[in-house]
């Protein structure tokens, strides 16, 4: 029987047990795109924070007064909105940072992390509850990416976040920086995961 | 400040949520699909485990056919009683109030206890280790230690100790029989959590053979029959078994009279 | 019925709130973004263009060119964008050259989005021990006389036109070849259709004193002659060849003398540029000729001097202005000064001419 979470456990469980990439394996499509470098990937999971944050308040908020035959078509405006106001911000006030996130900010609002979140529980669960799990599952995903991103920069030019950490002699891989350096990085990380959980439960 | 961008903003984005929302109305009552208000309630009162051991596509499915009344609600053994008496009430049925079922591992030869055969280097599975003669365990009844069991528990309630023997949580084990299902030996089986006294192995072959590969194997000795004159434990193909029908806890145990230990006392008396 | 109209009306106040929102972030934080992206434009632009006070933006059939003046109104440099497919994404680059478009000045990458780590070190190339912007600096001063071209793994030879492609980022380093070459043409063909714009190269006044010219003060390359007690100020190309002459015509305004610098080709059929040195005419009317503040072209008299057609040897006062026929129009208001300075223009040209090409060549 599924037990009531404590308010600590809804919000460790977006970092390790489900965690939205490595455990669930959901929103892979920005994940392989921005992760190039670490900044990117930083900046994309901080984007995602305030979207799913945002989103899940409101539709927790709202939950008894959208009617669930319009419920999807009123997620994915709300998730819309917010992204668009997190687009137009970044483009604003951080326009170096918007312009490295390119096309993908917008693509948030079809992130289905944001989406699947809002169906499974914000819109299931009082406020304080889908706070606490949005938190939990955005910063879950935004330390993943973090890490996925840090070691695609630093194999695949030599930098942490444009800081250089690489010997000079060091010949970065350039496969890294591109697609399949992207699906392998991931790949291992999800099977380090898989390893580690199988560990832990043996 | 009331910009022109603004009157447009608001003037297509709240037409295209009027227009859409006439067209899901209309498409909602067009293409309304019956559906017996029971289900949604039946559903919301189900475990929501979707283990599957109704042996429906999990919860919902379930709870539309205890609604069509193609399925009884015992056939959810997960189900906790509070919430089988509210199903019944809607169903408006009695609920049979049956006794809550859990595993028991019917073995006890750990690593120590039963002798190895091999060493198995493969995949850490019991099912894929009886692809190769079964693993490193000597006997050949019992339990092969890698898992599979553990695995398919849903709900957490079983565990390998430190011998590598799958030990039941008997309060968090719902009796859904899952890891039934995974030992590919058919070392655990479901009983009704009042019975308590098991006789702990499976193997068949002659005692002297069971004995020299177990040292806790049941070697069919009979004294555990003789002692309680028959009624209750039966020895066939070298083999004790308890007959829970006919045994009952006034008659004297012998778990002390057998030789090996395989009669073991599981769980406690006051359990529900 | 009811939840029929909940659905409805909650959906459509959804949207509605959304639009609203959304307006007014737009309201917020689109000043903000164009005013970044004017930024960007113009940073690019000082870069591309160095040493112009002023820029001018002139678009011509879709295409927009930019024109970089010092503080005389003197043209130094032209740039203008080019825009194309790169490797996986939109290239857009600034160029800048010099005022006759035959050499590259600079470029600035302004948009892309190539493969990082490879097409992007077009833009910037983190990589490099010695100028992370190598690849975009190869453009300065480059020879774009013939189509500019790229070669591999070995030193690409700048007369030619020729830069060295990035190793492992062959299309991406094309593709901006292709781009610029493209956009080149595009431009020269506008300038060939508008020959109002100049492409003087005339002398910076501040070589000028009262008496003329000061010999401490030419510009690298440049003469200064003296016959029949006329001075010359000759401008030379590259070559050697004379490509314009400058000279001091003076004579009576309205009420004052005025003193004009007067810049022609080399055959003396062009008026190339003029620039009022001395004048003291009447504040808000004969100053009209050079700040006339009724038109949206302050400077618009002077301008029509500029690439003046004089071969039939006089300038003339006419309703419309006419390049190729020395026709201009005069100052409403300011007609005396108007027709003085065309007076002393056609007696300066006709003296100074004769002397100039009647001079000795030794």
């Amino acid at each position: 029987m599924a037990t009531k979470k404590s308010y600590a456990g809804e919000f460790l469980k977006g970092l390790w047990d489900e965690n939205p990439v490595l455990r669930m394996q959901l929103g892979l499509c920005p994940t392989l795109a921005v992760t190039n470098s670490a900044i990117n990937g930083f900046s994309m999971g901080l984007a995602v924070i305030f979207t799913l944050v945002m989103s899940s308040t409101i539709i927790s908020l709202a939950r008894n007064i959208i009617p669930k035959e319009v419920r999807i078509p009123t997620f994915i405006i709300v998730i819309a909105t917010f992204v668009t106001i997190a687009d137009k911000m970044l483009a604003a006030y951080f326009p170096d940072i918007s312009k490295a996130l390119g096309p993908f900010v917008p693509l948030i609002v079809v992130n289905c992390i944001i989406m699947g979140r809002q169906e499974a529980f914000a819109s299931k669960n009082p406020v304080g509850r889908a706070i606490i799990d949005a938190l939990g599952m955005s910063i879950g995903f935004t330390i993943t990416l973090t890490i996925l991103g840090s070691i695609r920069e630093l194999l695949g030019v030599g930098t942490i976040f444009a800081v250089q950490i690489m010997p000079s002699s060091f010949e970065p891989w350039m496969v890294m920086v591109l697609q399949p350096g992207a699906f392998l990085t991931l790949g291992l990380m999800i099977g380090v995961a898989n390893w580690i959980n199988a560990r832990r439960t043996k | 400040m009331i910009d022109s961008s603004l009157i447009y903003a608001v003037v297509s984005m709240g037409g295209l949520g009027l227009f859409f929302a006439i067209l899901i109305t209309l498409a909602n009552k067009k293409l309304h699909v019956e559906e017996d208000p029971r289900i949604e309630l039946i559903g919301d009162l189900l475990p929501g485990a979707n283990c599957g051991s109704c042996g429906y596509a999990g919860c919902a499915n379930f709870a539309e056919n205890l609604a069509g009344g193609k399925s009884q609600l015992n056939e959810c053994p997960v189900c906790g009683a509070e919430a089988a008496e509210k199903i019944a009430q809607i169903l408006g049925v009695e609920v049979e109030s049956g006794e809550r079922q859990v595993a028991v591992v019917m073995c006890q030869g750990g690593d120590g206890t039963v002798k190895k055969k091999a060493e198995y280097e493969g995949i850490q599975s019991c099912i894929a280790a009886t692809f190769v003669s079964g693993g490193e365990r000597a006997c050949s009844y019992g339990c092969i230690g890698y898992g599979d069991c553990v695995a398919a528990c849903p709900f957490d309630a079983i565990h390998m100790n430190e011998k590598r023997i799958p030990v039941v949580d008997r309060e968090k084990c719902t009796g859904c029989g899952k890891c039934v299902e995974a030992c590919p030996l058919n070392v655990i089986e479901l009983h009704p959590i009042s019975h308590h006294v098991f006789v702990l192995c499976r193997n068949k072959d002659s005692g002297k053979n069971a004995r020299a590969v177990c040292s806790a194997a049941c070697i069919g000795c009979k004294i555990c029959e003789k002692a309680v004159d028959g009624i209750g434990f039966n020895v066939t193909d070298n083999l004790a078994v308890v007959d829970h029908k006919k045994y009952t806890k006034e008659l004297v145990l012998p778990t002390e009279k057998c030789p090996t230990k395989c009669i073991v006392i599981v769980g406690q008396a006051d359990e529900k | 019925m009811t939840k029929s109209y909940r659905l409805i009306l909650v959906l459509t106040a959804t949207a509605i709130l959304s639009g609203l929102l959304l307006s007014f972030l737009n309201i917020h934080t689109l000043p903000l973004i164009e005013a970044y992206q004017k930024q960007v434009l113009n940073d690019a632009l000082s870069g591309v263009l160095p040493g112009s006070v002023k820029i001018e933006e002139k678009i011509f059939d879709n295409q927009q060119l930019y024109f970089g003046y010092n503080q005389k109104q003197q043209l130094q440099g032209i740039a203008f964008l080019a825009e194309g497919n790169g490797f996986q994404s939109k290239l857009r680059i600034l160029v800048g050259m010099d005022p006759g478009l035959s050499t590259i000045t600079k470029i600035k990458i302004l948009e892309q989005k190539e493969t990082p780590g490879l097409g992007t070190k077009i833009e910037s190339d983190p990589s490099s021990k010695t100028d992370v912007e190598w690849f975009p600096n190869q453009f300065d001063k480059l020879n774009a006389g013939k189509s500019l071209s790229y070669v591999k793994n070995q030193k690409p030879d700048k007369s030619a036109g020729e830069i060295m492609a990035i190793t492992g980022a062959t299309i991406s380093s094309k593709a901006v070849i292709d781009i610029i070459n493209a956009a080149l043409q595009n431009t020269r063909k506008i300038l060939s259709n508008h020959t109002d714009l100049s492409i003087a190269e005339c002398t910076d006044d501040a070589v000028f004193n009262e008496e003329g010219f000061d010999p401490q003060l030419l510009p690298r390359g440049a003469e200064m002659i003296k016959t029949d007690n006329k001075i010359f100020l000759l401008n030379k190309d590259r070559q050697g060849a004379v490509s314009d002459v400058s000279f001091i015509a003076s004579g009576e305004g309205f009420q004052s003398t005025l003193k004009i610098v007067v810049c022609m080709n080399s055959d003396f059929t062009r008026i190339k540029s003029l620039e009022i040195l001395e004048q003291d005419e009447t504040p808000g009317w004969g100053t009209r000729v050079i700040s006339d503040t009724t038109r949206t072209d302050e400077q618009w008299f002077l301008k029509q001097f500029q690439n003046l057609n004089v071969a039939t040897g006089t300038i003339r006062v006419g309703a419309t202005a006419n390049r190729q026929d020395g026709i201009v129009q005069t100052i409403s208001g300011a007609t005396i000064s108007s027709e003085a300075i065309i007076n002393i223009l056609n007696v300066a040209i006709k003296e100074y001419r004769a002397a100039y090409l009647n001079r000795k060549v030794n």
